[in-house]
């Protein structure tokens, strides 16, 4: 009895934080999704059940929306083949180095992902070293490395690396090295101690992490801005941005936009969580 | 043979990860010695390098103001954040109690939401909500959207630490006379020390560096990353690049002293 | 310099510790099915019995770390049924040792002086006296991880005995040692226990260590005791076909009462007759005169068809069997022997001789001191408290009957034991020595 009251003494706070700046700011959202602008007002809205947002943020963005998820969807695969080598050596091949590279994993957050993204932009500028020697030798068809898709989903890859590296290599740390030399020992060839016993037990951080870099990818609009073009390689984010800071009456538009995001979101998490249980999710 | 190359392929491309990680750490660096005023445009073509920037990384109008306000925007978050969401996570894991899935769930969710998402909302609720009961945007506006972001992923990390950690030692505790908040203080809290501190520089990483969320909630208040962007529109003086590089030095720095320190009170072995 | 509390009352209790119908549900598992126990203060008691049984179950409830659904648990006239762990005068010998892993040897053995209120200094030097008495005085700066399985067995000993609780609770505490570093520590434990005379209630599945260490041994099975006894006379008198069969061997053999002659019983089985003193039957409702007629292994001697019945007033003898399997094991050898109508025998018989008594084949009688026979309850399964491995006849591969529960399956709390990879020694094989 005095147990379950200590335990809600302590959910208390974070429980009301959340309640508070997650759930009633989300709540507010889905009402915003369905207001109306008002008439001759700009700018200002009326409660109404307006699915018309719905259906302008489905037609007219679709390709955001559906370059949104694309992008991430690479991005998130790119993540996996990256941080998997890492993982797998920082845990099985340098295991006095891992609390180094963890660090060091982390660290860059700290100049801020922004400057980083800039200084991507630099280097794969058009008169950047990258982009004129790859010219010089006819390797780049269309001219240009920044202004692209592919800077993009490479501008995402890279933002949520860590994202993918740290819960790998939380479950990977978890593997009991010997089941790895069980497997060696029971005739298994590298590659198939790998499929067989390794890619298994690291299920649960290859499931962590593919939400941790799948999802804020596909929100992000950063990466998009700098690294793509005006045309083309716009994600969901860049709009709801847009609609929310430069569109004069956009805001139930980017409502309706977000919350459509995040139903998407959902929608494939669960469909993973029935997949894989949730176990492993938080 | 053949095995011999692929395990150190392995190894090969770990490295390779690691570097294309510091690839713009290591422009960043290099771009703080610019002597240019839009110094992420390009090398200043007359100009050697120099360490001017460095001797006055506050010489640009504002950016130390905004690195000064990020830096408190995360310590801030970060204690909060810290605090609730270890205390939610010992709850969760060590308490039964009622309603636990439900608890489970909304952790979760801010992790599962976009920060576009979560920054439109907590918009919207400001400016049609807590506006009108005198909450303007501003500093308490980020905490608040910081600490709120952050509290998951401190949850996930304390938990994991909590959950590999053997109940045994507890049980010990309690046979040897200790009461519940005796138990608390020299068994658990030591124990879950390393995954507290992880989670508190993770949740100041994530706050320090958040731009989304931020600019949706900060109105008037300029944090660093948002000084960054606003700086980019119209050439980022070479200070920024200073502060930024410093910033990953000086956490790296903390960081491994923190491991350090963590290591010599609890050893790795421990759970 | 101790400080004042509440509970000073249950923490200064003193005397037997009683257990008065105590049970424990778990869903719709019984753990633990209305016990009554007394350990009497300053004895050296076991509980022994297979995984499941509820051994460990009880011993967490009288630790407090379990909550009794009904029943009392008392030391002296102090009930401690409501109280918890850390007001009881009660300390527990993990299975694993749950030493705390951020503290020193030291650190550790001082923490439950340290938290009973004694000052810094008093409880240091209590802590290391403690150690002395475990000879572990000098390690007591390094880490608990630094030490080796036997080091940190006699650390986390030491931990509870410093506190002098009235009731010492030992889980498996040697189920994580190697077979020769449990004999040894099974000879300081007794010599420990002997020397601050504290009432020690140790749970084990291991039978031998139960029996070579307790005064009074208890047998569990389903939640409930199945009998009790100087480990001597639990040997010499089972009761029941569990305890028969799961303390040492037994071979068991269904037959029916025909008679008496004079202080014996006259018993049929397989168309021949053997005698039991009246005193070792068990009482039976009246008219029941279906019984299992039991005897040890080790009691039992092969006759060849030729050989002479020495001392036939006294001595049973089944004839007309065949020696199914025979297996060498050092001290003894051990024969399977066939007896057409009576089941399959086991026989040890000790090296004495230079040849073996029979091979593979040999037509062979059994014959024993008629003093050893007992009878059970004719409704019970002969082979209750046998492993599968034993049902089988496979245990003639001298691997351990108990072995297979002791990879920490007991747990049925919170029970990481069993994954920390002290099950894989536990389950081994080890050499069978029977009892002399």
């Amino acid at each position: 009895m005095t147990r379950s009251r200590t335990a809600y003494l302590l959910v208390a706070p974070g429980l009301l934080w959340l309640l508070v700046f997650f759930v009633a700011p989300v709540v507010q959202l889905a009402s915003v999704s369905l207001q109306s602008p008002f008439p001759g007002y700009p700018g200002y809205y009326y409660r109404d059940v307006n699915v018309g947002n719905y259906v302008v943020a489905l037609t007219q963005f679709a390709p955001q929306l559906g370059r949104s998820l694309l992008y991430a969807a690479i991005a998130t695969v790119l993540c996996l083949a990256l941080a998997f080598p890492l993982a797998y050596t920082m845990v099985f091949k340098a295991p006095r180095w891992r609390g180094l590279i963890m660090v060091l994993v982390v660290a860059p957050f700290f100049t801020s992902f922004l400057l980083r993204t800039i200084a991507w932009r630099q280097i794969l500028a058009d008169e950047g070293p990258l982009a004129s020697s790859l010219r010089a030798l006819h390797l780049l068809p269309g001219g240009h490395l920044t202004e692209t898709a592919a800077a993009v989903v490479a501008g995402l890859t890279y933002n949520f690396l860590p994202f993918m590296v740290l819960p790998l290599y939380a479950s990977l740390e978890r593997v009991d090295p010997t089941l790895l030399e069980a497997g060696a020992d029971l005739y298994g060839s590298p590659w198939q101690t790998f499929q067989r016993v390794t890619a298994p037990l690291a299920l649960p951080g290859v499931m962590a992490g593919t939400l941790l870099t799948f999802i804020p990818a596909a929100g992000d609009y950063v990466n998009a801005e700098l690294l793509g073009s005006e045309h083309g390689t716009k994600m969901v984010g860049n709009v709801i941005d847009a609609q929310f800071f430069r569109v004069i009456g956009g805001y139930p538009i980017a409502a309706a936009l977000s919350f459509t995001l995040m139903a998407i979101i959902l929608a494939l998490v669960v469909v993973q969580v029935r997949r894989f249980g949730t176990e492993h999710l938080t | 043979m053949r095995r011999r190359l692929a395990d150190h392929a392995v190894t090969i491309v770990a490295v390779l990860v690691l570097v294309y990680l510091f690839v713009p750490v290591a422009y960043t660096f290099i771009f703080s010695f610019n002597d240019y005023k839009k110094s992420n445009i390009a090398w200043n073509p007359q100009g050697s390098p120099t360490l001017k920037h460095w001797a006055d990384p506050c010489g640009a109008p504002g950016v130390c103001e905004a690195l000064g306000t990020s830096l408190q925007v995360g310590l801030v978050a970060t204690a909060i954040s810290t605090v609730i969401g270890t205390s939610m996570a010992i709850a969760l894991v060590r308490l039964r109690a009622r309603g636990r899935r439900l608890t489970d769930v909304l952790v979760f969710l801010p992790m599962a939401t976009p920060e576009v998402v979560l920054g439109a909302s907590l918009l919207t609720l400001f400016v049609q909500g807590f506006s009108r009961w005198g909450w303007q945007l501003g500093f308490w506006s980020i905490v608040a959207a910081h600490v709120m972001f952050t509290l998951s992923f401190v949850v996930v990390t304390v938990r994991a630490r909590l959950q590999s950690m053997d109940p045994r030692l507890e049980e010990a505790a309690q046979d040897l006379y200790a009461g519940p908040w005796e138990t608390f203080r020299t068994v658990t809290l030591p124990l879950l020390a390393p995954g507290i501190v992880a989670a508190a520089l993770l949740s100041f990483a994530l706050s320090f560096d958040d731009f989304i969320i931020t600019t949706f909630v900060s109105g008037d208040v300029t944090t660093f990353p948002k000084y960054v962007y606003v700086a980019y529109l119209r050439g980022i003086p070479a200070e920024v690049n200073v502060i930024g590089f410093s910033m990953f030095a000086v956490a790296t720095v903390c960081a491994v002293v923190a491991r350090l320190v963590v290591r010599r009170a609890v050893p790795p072995s421990s759970s | 310099m101790r400080r004042r509390h509440r509970d000073t009352s249950v923490r200064e209790a003193m005397g037997d510790l009683r257990l008065e119908g105590l049970r424990r549900v778990y869903g719709d598992v019984v753990a633990v099915d209305h016990l009554d126990l007394t350990v009497p203060q300053g004895s050296f008691f076991a509980l022994v019995g297979p995984s499941g049984c509820g051994k460990t179950t009880t011993l967490r409830m009288v630790a407090g770390l379990d909550r009794p659904d009904a029943g009392r648990i008392l030391v002296g006239d102090a009930d401690l049924t409501r109280t918890r762990a850390h007001e009881r005068p009660v300390n527990t010998v993990f299975q694993s040792y749950a030493l705390f892993p951020h503290l020193s040897v030291l650190g550790n053995v001082a923490f439950g002086p340290q938290r009973r209120g004694l000052d810094r200094r008093t409880a240091v030097a209590a802590a290391r006296s403690a150690l002395d008495l475990v000879q572990l005085g000098s390690v007591a700066e390094r880490r608990p991880q630094a030490l080796s399985g036997g080091q940190q067995q006699r650390v986390a000993l030491a931990r509870a005995i410093v506190n002098q609780p009235q009731v010492l609770l030992l889980d498996e505490p040697l189920g994580a040692l190697d077979l020769t570093l449990r004999r040894q520590m099974q000879v300081e434990l007794k010599r420990v226990q002997a020397e601050i005379g504290l009432t020690f209630v140790h749970v084990t599945h291991d039978q031998e260590e139960a029996m070579s260490m307790a005064d009074t041994v208890a047998v569990m099975n389903h939640g409930r005791i199945e009998q009790l006894g100087p480990p001597a006379e639990l040997y010499d008198l089972p009761r029941t076909a569990f305890v028969a069969n799961f303390l040492g061997q037994s071979n068991l053999v269904p037959g029916t009462l025909v008679g008496t002659e004079g202080d014996l019983a006259v018993v049929e089985l397989a168309g021949q007759r053997v005698r039991v003193l009246a005193g070792r039957c068990v009482d039976q409702p009246d008219g029941r005169r279906q019984v299992l007629v039991g005897v040890r292994p080790e009691k039992v001697r092969l006759l060849r068809p030729d050989d002479p019945v020495d001392r036939p007033a006294v001595t049973n003898v089944l004839a007309r069997g065949r020696v199914r399997n025979v297996a060498f094991s050092g001290v003894a050898t051990q024969y399977l022997v066939d007896l057409p109508g009576a089941g399959t025998w086991t026989v040890f018989e000790q090296n004495l001789g230079v040849d073996a008594t029979a091979a593979v084949g040999d037509e062979v009688g059994v014959a024993w001191d008629l003093r050893h026979t007992f009878t059970l309850a004719g409704d019970e399964d002969p082979t209750a408290g046998r492993t599968e491995l034993d049902a089988t006849g496979l245990d003639a591969t001298g691997l351990d009957a108990t072995g297979l529960d002791a990879t920490g399956l007991d747990q049925t709390g919170l029970g990481a034991t069993g994954v920390h990879g002290t099950g894989l020694d536990q389950t081994g094989a080890r050499p069978r020595v029977p009892q002399p």
